[in-house]
């Protein structure tokens, strides 16, 4: 029996190409009953599907406005970014006196991210194959931490490298902490913040 | 008639529909009506940005001084060809000495120009139609982050959003605003959708012994499809104050702050070139990416300046593109293609670099990438 | 093979058996050409093969075992089989065990009669050459002779007999080759065996051992039936471990590291410390050496009450050793208990009593005592008490001071494995049963099940000393705790000399437990003798927990490849009392659509492996046509049977029971399935009319979601596959090289298949080679193929997109589509002989989907590629046509011509394909 490829690739590829192949197109390609072809099978069936969310990343630098030498830089997510099925990630504790830790990356099985509460229930897929697969290609249970993939570290008054841009002279910074608040507990952006420490 | 869609995805085990099930309405309606929960509650952000710098001439630790000048960013957009309502998040801080509450002037407008220095032409792509406000917000509470909401509808034509507030009581900061599709309680069932999604009624196929045809399971697939292409999502987002006056960058007497620049020295002999961002984005599973640029960028010297930036991104897997940006000062686009390794985790890196001629300035007001998968 | 092209060519084949043990070669006619195997010394064309049944195997899918038929063959009675089978032989007794790898020197009674010109005895199964002899020994020997395996022979026992001439029968391995033969007579290939050698043209066709006979049938020969290597299989593994109970007594191993700590402090009548010396500590070492007293040597099992007076004593030693007046310690005695602490169950709660004498001197009202020791993980003990010469309130001596405290470990007196770093016997005390083996075991687990008659008591330590094995905390599991009071389990005053065993379970990954339940005996792995490799590579479990299999009837790098990727990370908890390979191991095997079987393989000999016995597949080596089909009795093919239709596959934890084997606790659910069984089915649920349940036992010692998600995948594969299988039994030529596991193609044009994608006869496809089995008569092999049917699966219905109609929208006179459903319509039109056919309009996304009406066509022309439909009525097209989104598709069932039901409709009894 001919299979065509199984539906749990193009939910999240989404690529017109291959989307083309996996459904019968419209019309009597077939003959009448005589002799049967096989035009579906069950797991071509769109059944349980999510669609893909990317992770916003945010290039900004912002003065905050707590008192005292400590700047904060707060991005606040909105409500209902729902990941669905998919990997959320978040930024991991951030700074110290004057250094920017780079994000880290944290991948979940969603239901255990962070406390939040995700608004979708795991999803599973027929697979052709022995054995189901689970969360269109997210192991379930599993969670993991990706190297940084930032690797700048900034010190106040002396940014690294490339970034130096030029500022008015009447701008301080001591510290400056970085804090990325989820008030909604659903989604999280994964970020790099750029732009500047002011110096003394 | 209206549909009303399911609140949640219905998930069949693997058992149900792996095991040769025999030819019924079940598990294709179920499916069908996933398509319709689609439609309402997939809401991916169209945008989503912290500005840099907000508040002009603000110190912290220093007296902060209160200057209520409108902040005005202006952003690109590529809304949904469905006309839907989104939701408009901004999230502020305000800090005013001695506390107390704060409010804010916030204003939305819309055009589908290129040309965001437009007057008042007649048609959405010679000006800045309103959308919102100017509407003062209700009273924020100082030194903490307050959030407020409304739902517009962004026409479909939309080329860039202009973004105003102004501070009422006292000095804040602007952190984040974010633009995203509304919840969809109640599907109409015009003639057709822009989108292409076809809105699901059971009552065709789930009648007694309704024959099994090659549109409804089609459906599934081109449903899917058609809300995730038109959604566009923000993958990454640089936004800085368009001016706080309106004008040219040359006309305003101060810079705000945290605003970034690229300037060259009049001494300088050759271009100078600088990062002023860089960034990642998670691309879970995605082993292709194609995104759509949409920036603004503009510099002081007299003419157009090709080339005046690098957008470059970079797949986990290595694979790397550039786009060369150009100053026009109008909205410009571009396509940028990598791949990914395409697990979980995967994501790309994005950088933005900008060039500055000899003596000149090159300004980046606001650089989107959207993502719209398979497109 | 090429052997089996013999016949093909009009050539014969020349079959030939050993017979472990036995020194000849025993064919079918004269091998001329090639040499005998050099292992032997005659051979004799006497075997009779032609009377055996079809030998081969075949597979199980229901149980995932295979299924070696059995072998019957004769020897003519000639000279030389009946040399062997004479009985009058000399025999005498081995006055010393012999172990597997002893080659210099056999001790029996006498050798008086033993000594021949063959120069080899056997002993039980063994046949056994020595090049020198004495009275009572034999000298220079060589183990394992005419392919059997050296073992130890243990004297004193009946398998301790040494004799001249076989014995025992039953049992011994036996293997048939096959050679090929020309019409001349003569065998191909320089030498006959060993299989595998340079210039050795034979295989092996089949391998098992001796089950009945030999016995003389009524041709004046001798017959020997006997069963293939893989039926062992199903045998029930023995008990385990045995041996007789030695006399049990009260105590424990003690080491001179362990240590007593006593605080005293003296307290007046206002219950303070009255100072000076008080409070003050010391601490003893009741098992090493002070004074009056020597060490005692590590581990060495003392009895409670000796273990209480030695305390007494190093405290009273200790305390004249320090200057000052202390209270004398009158005596020291452990009493027994139990509870729990903590919501910890401790198997024994222990308390120490001492008893003081008087208060030595009277500023002395009271003490405040604690008490630590090595062994005592709790918190040390403390407790008041008064004296006898006047106490303070109502503690008073001679009340004992009892001292309570919870043993962590078990009871008192132990070797703390934590304090002193001991690895015997630890946590132990209560009563101590010592058994004494009937075998010699390389190693006993350290916890199991003691079995005596019907008890089953937990022990928690084993020491095994030679062939003694110590038990200690031991535990009654089939009491409540309160039952089992003072010292744990108390044995009943005969338990002495009674036979028991020990039962274990072991864990492991599911491919070591296949490995090892195949391989362990009791030995250690790999050992050596002669160049014979005597105990398999997995031989790691005591002796009963395995069946002993040696490496060469056992394809371990075939199980490997084979399971690995399918259970190979699952883990097993196996060893129950009684239980089998294929209880234990048989309900993953048929899950995962596997099976163990005895086969020959590559190398063209015979052993255990793993064949997939499912229809996935897409390379076969092999494939059958037309000209190698054979008839008998007129059919080539025939059909066994349609398979049965598993409509829902049951998975089960093992259900091992306490009160059988306690140590193996019930193991835990399936997840969050909360149940011990884990269903997989059809939709719609139970089971179907005409459908079977498949069940499958598991012995996973702790589910996780992977395998879970497996077996949730192994489930509904089965499910799917089987809906549509036929078993055909397929008569083949001899040389086709097809073995049980295979997959073959199939390219046939018999009646008897029916290939319905095309509408013709015959098949083409491939098939899983459930059996395969020779008539050694004649030559032909006999193949059971499992073959996928097909689905009723039918066609989607069309929706044709209206593209443009003439008259109204709700009043249309024809209506247009793309000119590819013109066959469609027309062939709907002709099947119901001119006469309309409806169309249901329907407009996909418009709200109410089911509110398009319908059209009735009498009519269809195909015009410049567009379709027209001349439309004769039409009914409620409240939704009008619209050009470009209306669709046409066929009507609900009750409305549909014969034509338009072939078409799938909602519950028409067909199925989403394959």
């Amino acid at each position: 029996m001919a299979r065509t490829a199984n539906v749990q690739n193009w939910a999240i590829d989404g690529s017109a190409a291959e989307l083309a192949n996996h459904l019968c197109g419209d019309g009597p390609n077939v003959a009448p009953a005589a002799t049967v072809v096989l035009l579906m099978s069950a797991d071509q069936i769109v059944l349980n599907v999510g669609l893909s969310y990317c992770q916003t990343a945010l290039m900004c630098e912002n003065n905050t406005t707590q008192s005292g030498t400590t700047r904060e830089y707060v991005a606040v997510i909105p409500p209902a970014c729902n990941h669905g099925i998919l990997a959320a990630t978040r930024v991991g504790p951030v700074v110290s006196d004057g250094t920017i830790q780079a994000p880290t990356y944290v991948g979940c099985d969603h239901g255990s991210l962070l406390g939040a509460t995700p608004n979708m229930d795991p999803v599973t897929l027929a697979s052709p194959k022995e054995g189901a697969e689970t969360y269109l290609g997210l192991p379930s249970g599993k969670c993991y931490f990706t190297p940084d993939i930032i690797d700048d570290t900034w010190v106040a008054g002396n940014p690294p490298g490339t970034r130096c841009l030029k500022l008015p002279e009447d701008r301080v910074a001591t510290n400056v902490t970085i804090r990325v608040t989820n008030t909604a507990g659903h989604g999280l952006i994964c970020n790099r913040l750029t732009g500047n420490i002011e110096t003394l | 008639m209206a549909i009303t869609p399911g609140t949640k995805l219905v998930i069949k085990k693997a058992q149900e529909i792996a095991v040769f099930p025999a030819m019924s309405a079940q598990p294709l309606q179920n499916a069908l009506a996933n398509t319709n929960h689609l439609y309402g509650y997939f809401r991916p952000l169209l945008l989503s940005w912290s500005p840099m710098g907000s508040s002009p001439a603000y110190n912290p630790g220093i007296t902060p001084t209160f200057i209520p000048d409108p902040v005005v960013y202006v952003v690109p957009v590529l809304p949904s060809q469905d006309g839907l309502h989104y939701d408009f998040m901004w999230t502020l801080f305000p800090k005013i000495a001695g506390g107390g509450t704060s409010r804010f002037t916030l204003q939305v407008e819309w055009t589908s120009g290129v040309d965001p220095t437009v007057g008042t032409g007649s048609t959405p792509a010679t000006k800045w139609v309103n959308l919102y406000g100017p509407a003062m917000t209700s009273p924020l509470t100082d030194s903490v982050w307050n959030t407020r909401t409304i739902s517009l509808v962004l026409d479909r034509t939309a080329t860039m959003l202009r973004f105003t507030v102004t501070a009422v009581d006292g000095p804040y900061t602007l952190g984040h605003v974010a633009v995203q599709p509304s919840v969809i309680t109640s599907i109409t069932t015009p003639a057709t959708y822009a989108s292409g999604f076809l809105p699901f009624d059971p009552s065709f196929i789930s009648q007694a012994r309704a024959p099994i045809n090659t549109e409804m399971v089609d459906r599934c697939k081109t449903n899917a499809l058609s809300v995730l292409r038109d959604r566009a999502q923000c993958l990454a987002s640089l936004v800085q104050p368009y001016t706080t006056t309106t004008g040219s960058l040359g006309g305003v007497s101060y810079y705000p702050r945290g605003i970034m620049q690229v300037m060259n020295g009049s001494a300088a002999s050759a271009n100078f070139s600088q990062t002023i961002g860089m960034a990642a984005a998670g691309l879970p599973a995605q082993k292709t990416f194609t995104g759509h640029v949409r920036y603004l960028i503009n510099d002081t010297a007299p003419s157009v300046f090709v080339g005046a930036g690098t957008l470059t991104v970079t797949g986990d897997d290595g694979s790397v593109n550039q786009l060369s940006l150009d100053s026009t000062g109008q909205l410009e686009h571009g396509v940028v293609q990598v791949t990914t390794l395409g697990n979980p985790d995967s994501f790309v890196k994005v950088q933005v670099d900008l060039t500055a001629k000899p003596a000149y300035s090159t300004y980046l007001y606001a650089l989107i990438i959207f993502w719209t998968p398979g497109a | 093979m090429a052997i089996w092209d013999a016949y093909a060519y009009g050539w014969n084949v020349n079959y030939f058996a050993t017979i472990a043990g036995i020194d000849a070669v025993w064919t079918e006619a004269y091998p001329q050409g090639p040499t005998i195997p050099p292992a032997y010394s005659q051979w004799e064309p006497s075997l009779v093969v032609d009377n055996s049944a079809e030998i081969g195997s075949s597979v199980d899918r229901s149980t995932g075992m295979g299924q070696g038929l059995p072998f019957t063959f004769s020897l003519l009675s000639n000279p030389i089989a009946r040399g062997f089978m004479r009985q009058d032989q000399n025999r005498t007794n081995l006055d010393v065990t012999l172990t597997a790898d002893e080659t210099t020197t056999m001790t029996v009674q006498s050798t008086a009669g033993l000594i021949n010109a063959n120069s080899y005895v056997h002993v039980g199964l063994e046949c056994i050459g020595y090049s020198g002899s004495t009275g009572t020994t034999l000298t220079g020997l060589t183990r394992g002779l005419f392919g059997t395996l050296p073992a130890t022979h243990y004297a004193g026992t009946v398998a301790g007999q040494v004799c001249d001439r076989p014995d025992v029968w039953r049992g011994r391995e036996v293997r048939l080759y096959a050679v090929p033969m020309g019409p001349d007579g003569v065998c191909t290939g320089a030498v006959l065996g060993p299989v595998g050698a340079a210039g050795c043209e034979a295989v092996e066709v089949w391998r098992g051992s001796i089950d009945q006979g030999p016995y003389r049938d009524g041709n004046d020969r001798f017959t020997f039936e006997c069963l293939a290597l893989d039926r062992i299989l199903t045998n029930p593994l023995p008990a385990g471990v045995t041996g007789t109970i030695l006399p049990p007594y009260l105590g424990g191993p003690v080491y001179p590291d362990q240590w007593l700590s006593i605080t005293l402090d003296a307290q007046n009548s206002g219950w303070t410390s009255i100072g000076g010396i008080y409070p003050f500590g010391f601490t003893v070492w009741p098992f090493a050496a002070f004074t009056g007293y020597t060490a005692i040597a590590p581990g060495t099992l003392m009895t409670v009450p000796d273990q209480a007076a030695r305390v007494q004593a190093a405290v009273t030693a200790k305390l004249a050793s320090l200057s000052g007046s202390y209270p004398t310690l009158l005596g020291v005695t452990f009493h027994p208990g139990y509870g729990s602490s903590n919501g910890v169950d401790y198997t024994r709660m222990s308390t120490i009593e001492l008893k003081w004498g008087d208060a030595p001197d009277s500023t002395i009202k009271g003490m405040r005592t604690w008490v630590d020791t090595s062994w005592n993980k709790g918190n040390p003990w403390s407790t008041n008490f008064g004296f006898g010469n006047g106490g303070i309130g109502s503690v008073k001596n001679p009340e004992p001071m009892q001292i309570s405290g919870y043993w962590t470990n078990g009871s008192v007196l132990v070797a703390s494995n934590e304090s002193n770093g001991s690895t015997a016997l630890s946590g132990d005390g209560g009563y101590l049963v010592q058994l004494q083996l009937d075998n010699a075991t390389a190693a006993v687990p350290t916890t199991g099940t003691l079995i005596i008659d019907t008890m089953a008591i937990q022990y928690g330590h084993a020491l095994l000393q030679g062939n003694v094995v110590t038990l200690s905390t031991l535990w009654d599991l089939s009491q409540p705790y309160s039952a089992n009071t003072g010292w744990g389990w108390n044995p009943p005053a005969d338990v002495t000399g009674k036979k028991a065993s020990l039962q274990f379970a072991q864990q492991d990954l599911a491919v070591n437990c296949v490995l090892k339940l195949l391989q362990s005996s009791g030995g250690t792995s790999g050992d050596v003798v002669g160049g014979v490799v005597v105990h398999g590579t997995n031989d790691a479990w005591p002796v009963g927990q395995g069946y002993g299999l040696p490496d060469q009837h056992v394809d371990a790098q075939n199980i490997q490849d084979m399971l690995m990727a399918k259970i190979g990370t699952m883990n097993l908890l196996v060893g129950g009392s009684g239980v089998s390979f294929q209880d234990q191991i048989g309900g993953l095997l048929l899950l995962s659509q596997t099976a163990i079987v005895a086969r020959p393989d590559k190398t063209g000999t015979v052993r255990l492996g793993i064949v997939d016995t499912s229809l996935s597949g897409s390379y076969a080596e092999v494939t059958i046509y037309d000209k190698h089909l054979l008839c008998a009795a007129g059919e080539p093919i025939t059909a066994i049977r349609k398979r049965d239709r598993v409509t829902q596959v049951v998975a089960s934890l093992a259900a091992y029971s306490k009160s059988t084997n306690p140590l193996l606790a019930p193991v835990k659910e399936f997840g969050d399935y909360g149940t011990a069984n884990y269903t997989i089915q059809m939709p719609g649920g139970q089971l179907e009319v005409g459908g079977v349940q498949l069940s499958a036992n598991l012995s996973l010692s702790d589910p996780k979601s992977t395998d879970i998600a497996k077996i949730e995948g192994w489930g509904s594969a089965i499910i799917q596959q089987s809906q549509y299988v036929m078993s055909m039994e397929f008569r083949v030529v001899p040389w086709l090289p097809v073995q049980t596991g295979d997959l073959v193609g199939i390219d046939v044009t018999h009646p008897a298949l029916w290939d319905w994608r095309r509408g013709v006869e015959g098949f083409s496809g491939y098939a899983r080679c459930l059996g395969a089995r020779r008539d050694l008569a004649g030559g032909a092999l006999i193949l059971e193929l499992l073959i996928q049917g097909g689905p009723e699966t039918l066609s989607l219905c069309p929706a044709a997109t209206v593209t443009a109609f003439s008259g109204g929208s709700t009043t249309p006179i024809v209506i247009y589509c793309d000119g590819r459903f013109y066959n469609f319509f027309y062939q709907m039109l002709q099947a119901n002989n001119g006469a309309a056919c409806r169309l249901y309009h329907y407009w996909p996304g418009k709200g109410t989907e089911n509110s398009g009406g319908y059209v009735e066509i009498n009519d269809v022309q195909l015009v410049s590629g567009v379709c027209h439909l001349t439309v004769s009525s039409y009914a409620n097209l409240t939704e009008s046509l619209t050009v470009g989104l209306s669709r046409l598709t066929l009507p609900p069932t009750p409305y549909c011509t014969d034509w338009q039901s072939l078409f799938s409709h909602a519950e028409d009894g067909s199925h989403w394909g394959a």
